[in-house]
């Protein structure tokens, strides 16, 4: 038997959906971060984001039998129900109750910075915190754009998806994740430059 | 063709999605319109942003947590709520208390606010009419007292 590492993601599926605890597990451990950042993404709460978390993997396991290669990769059925579960986290009286306390809950930390060794090798520390600044200053134009555009946004930018994939996850046609991201990132350049 | 449709063309180049037959005509035009080749720059620039300093990590117990849940659940002891449910709840007593004390501060002032009525005003619609002074309700009572 191969290792896991080995293993694509559809074959680690195939066997998962046979009752492997041990294969599914490494779907958990492959998926769980692309999960948290889409969640962490929307509803911009660290707590809500593992709860997403949580939600979205219990999804997956009681309709892991029903899940079909054909219609879409597992990333991209995978971030549909983080998607659908995030929305759903943001919509809820609950979450509107805590954000009468504040933006932030307490327990959740600020975003972490890790740059890219490749490109961090070339920058001195003075373009490294003007790049802080400027992710600062992203993220906090992020909290203000739509839903939609945001969601576009960062499956392109951070999961490096195509717009195809993103249609998909979405709901909606190719045009319209075009016509999304083009209208977020034009939000996001008026953002910060105010 | 509008410098909006060029700027379309700019965002799909970004995410890879401009296709080649596209490319000739927009490089013409970035090469004479300052606004798009300023909108090209400034859209490069927050995608390297974006690319370069990001990646929130989760929690690495994060996903050890999302398997223990999972073998509950194959076990078939699923806790009803998530572990970050418990977490909240101190939360939850707080927005549950706050709108206790709210409520009934909010009643007094309603209950003041409609009926409009002092304490005293209350006391004088129980008292007879016909009577002015105490004296003549005590006094009454007295000669009731009195043995026949």
């Amino acid at each position: 038997m191969p290792r896991f590492e080995q293993l694509t993601d559809e074959q680690i599926l195939e066997e998962a959906q046979k009752g492997s605890e041990a294969h599914f597990d490494v779907l958990v451990e492959r998926f769980t971060p692309h999960v948290y950042r889409l969640a962490r993404g929307i509803t911009n709460s660290h707590s809500e984001a593992e709860d997403v978390v949580q939600e979205t993997f219990l999804r997956i396991f009681k309709n892991l039998d029903r899940y079909s290669s054909e219609k879409a990769n597992f990333k991209t059925w995978a971030l549909t129900i983080a998607r659908n579960q995030s929305i759903n986290t943001l919509a809820s009286i609950k979450r509107k109750a805590l954000q009468f306390f504040g933006d932030r809950d307490e327990d959740d930390p600020e975003p972490e910075f890790s740059f890219n060794p490749m490109s961090a090798e070339s920058q001195d520390a003075e373009t490294i915190l003007s790049l802080k600044q400027r992710f600062g200053m992203l993220n906090q134009a992020l909290k203000q754009i739509p839903e939609r555009q945001k969601t576009a946004l960062l499956l392109k930018s951070q999961e490096n998806m195509s717009y195809d994939e993103i249609a998909k996850i979405m709901g909606v046609s190719v045009s319209s994740v075009e016509s999304l991201i083009f209208r977020g990132r034009k939000k996001l350049l008026e953002l910060m430059e105010k | 063709m509008k410098c909006k449709e060029f700027q379309k063309q700019i965002s799909k180049l970004i995410d890879k999605e401009l296709p080649g037959n596209y490319r000739d005509a927009l490089f013409d035009h970035l090469q004479s319109c300052s606004e798009c080749s300023r909108f090209y720059e400034r859209a490069e620039r927050i995608e390297m942003t974006l690319n370069a300093a990001l990646r929130v990590a989760p929690d690495t117990a994060l996903a050890q947590s999302v398997k223990d849940r999972i073998a509950q659940k194959r076990k078939g002891i699923v806790p009803e709520h998530s572990p970050v449910f418990w977490k909240r709840v101190p939360v939850y007593a707080l927005v549950a208390l706050l709108a206790v004390g709210v409520g009934n501060i909010a009643g007094k002032t309603l209950t003041q606010a409609f009926l409009d009525q002092s304490p005293e005003t209350t006391l004088e619609l129980l008292i007879p009419n016909g009577i002015e002074y105490v004296s003549d309700i005590f006094g009454d009572m007295n000669q009731g007292d009195q043995p026949k």
